[in-house]
């Protein structure tokens, strides 16, 4: 039986990929992704960790037929749905206490650049969180990660055609929404 | 076609001219948004090392122990719906117990006279007739029993029969009334009724009647020609195949079922009374029946 470090250390048959390499180069592509997708409450750290166990996991079934990248994308989004589901019912379980203990200034922050800054964070976090996953996973890719049409269509599997009425769609929406949440 | 439905291309808020305030408002919410740092380098370092060992997990919070006491009382009540949609227990193993009353009451049965002759066979074995009013009630038919322990009706020409047939005690007959209802498809008497008796009766619910107790209430009441009763607390009893009293249980079952319109049932225990005891004591009675 492999151990799992021996597994992380096995090259894949392509390129000589292994779990280290994608690892130290994208690493923090995937946090950035997941901190977007997920919103403020989901833990970073443990979709990060989650996202590189299913690619030390699935390393050997990855054919290259899709990016790396888009691979990764990919896993990030599935990591960052079922934490998210998971999470609002852990946040039911915990209570208000500790949701409100969440919801305290990270450490490092003036008071002042934090407040504001916070504000409006959660305000677009909020209205994204009134959009559906794909019209969030959509902004989220076009107008943060500033990907072109094409490259968020390949990532999120539909055609460029669709991504642009879903685009319309997800920004209709978002204006909505921070127009309920002004 | 309304604007969010074109499929034509865009361009990021960021690098659009000429938006409008609220397009100009999301894209600098946005902003702050890209502008936030996710995870620092040491943190990824951290991460880094964790990877393929088991997550670590939310402390557990004090709802856990609200949504596991839910879970349990929604297997709980699952356990009760699915236990009363159980079918129900023959009477035998009938768990209410109610007092009789005067629907239970048993006319008196008809002493027998013996064969060729103007004497009874209580009057024949040396006893008298049982004094007093006719047993109405469950403590009646004990009293009856008591007194004539041994002038049981039929029991004198029936050749099988023992001498004495045992009578229900008075337990087993406050516990026929559920079991009748039951079996008479009256469902919803049974709980009006038991709410209705006194507290020293519902105290022994709970308790199941041995099949000899119910087939030995059943003759009882079949011989007092309250058939209706007695199938009713017969229910799905199995008679004997074998014993002394397997013919004249068989014989009465077929009897009652004829006389409360059961006809083809009826028909059929007495047929098979005649197959397996063609010389019986009640064998005339039975082709009579058939007949």
């Amino acid at each position: 039986m492999t151990t799992a470090a021996e597994r992380s250390a096995a090259p894949a048959d392509r390129e000589g990929l292994t779990v280290e390499s994608i690892y130290r180069r994208h690493a923090a592509d995937v946090a950035r992704w997941a901190a977007r997708l997920g919103g403020p409450r989901l833990e970073v750290e443990d979709a990060v960790q989650e996202v590189f166990t299913r690619v030390q996991d699935h390393l050997d079934g990855f054919r290259g037929e899709a990016k790396l990248t888009t691979w990764l994308f990919r896993i990030t989004r599935n990591v960052v749905l079922r934490q998210r589901r998971r999470d609002r019912f852990r946040a039911f379980l915990r209570g208000p206490a500790e949701d409100a203990a969440r919801e305290l200034p990270a450490p490092g922050l003036s008071p002042e650049g934090n407040a504001e800054q916070r504000q409006a964070r959660e305000r677009i976090a909020r209205a994204l969180e009134g959009l559906t996953e794909r019209q969030r996973t959509a902004i989220v890719l076009f107008e943060l990660e500033d990907l072109s049409g094409e490259e968020v269509a390949e990532r999120m599997g539909v055609s460029v055609g669709n991504l642009w009425v879903l685009l319309h769609r997800a920004r209709a929406a978002l204006l909505r929404r921070l127009e309920e949440t002004r | 076609m309304s604007a969010d439905r074109r499929n034509v291309p865009l361009r990021p808020w960021s690098r659009t001219e000429g938006k409008t305030a609220a397009e100009a408002e999301a894209a600098a919410l946005l902003d702050a948004l890209r502008s936030a740092e996710t995870l620092s380098d040491e943190a990824l370092a951290r991460v880094g090392r964790r990877i393929g060992q088991p997550r670590r997990h939310a402390p557990v919070g004090p709802r856990w122990g609200l949504a596991a006491a839910g879970l349990a009382s929604a297997f709980a009540v699952a356990l009760v719906l699915r236990t009363d949609r159980e079918p129900l227990p023959p009477p035998a193993a009938a768990t209410r117990a109610i007092a009789p009353d005067d629907r239970f009451a048993v006319a008196p049965p008809a002493a027998p006279r013996l064969l060729g002759g103007s004497r009874t066979a209580a009057e024949a074995a040396g006893l008298g007739a049982p004094e007093g009013p006719l047993p109405s009630t469950a403590a009646g038919l004990e009293r009856q029993r008591i007194a004539m322990p041994s002038a049981a009706p039929r029991a004198t020409r029936h050749a099988a029969a023992p001498a004495e047939r045992s009578v229900a005690a008075p337990q087993a007959l406050r516990l026929e009334r559920p079991a009748a209802e039951k079996a008479m498809r009256r469902m919803d008497a049974p709980e009006a009724l038991l709410a209705e008796q006194p507290a020293p009766a519902r105290a022994t619910a709970g308790r199941a009647i041995p099949p000899e107790d119910v087939l030995s209430a059943f003759a009882r009441l079949a011989d007092a020609g309250n058939c209706r009763d007695a199938l009713g607390l017969l229910g799905a009893t199995a008679l004997p195949a074998t014993g002394a009293d397997a013919g004249r249980l068989l014989f009465d079952r077929g009897r009652c079922r004829l006389a409360t319109g059961r006809r083809a049932g009826g028909r059929q225990d007495l047929a098979d009374y005649l197959a397996r005891f063609p010389r019986g004591p009640d064998a005339g009675e039975a082709r009579a029946l058939l007949r």
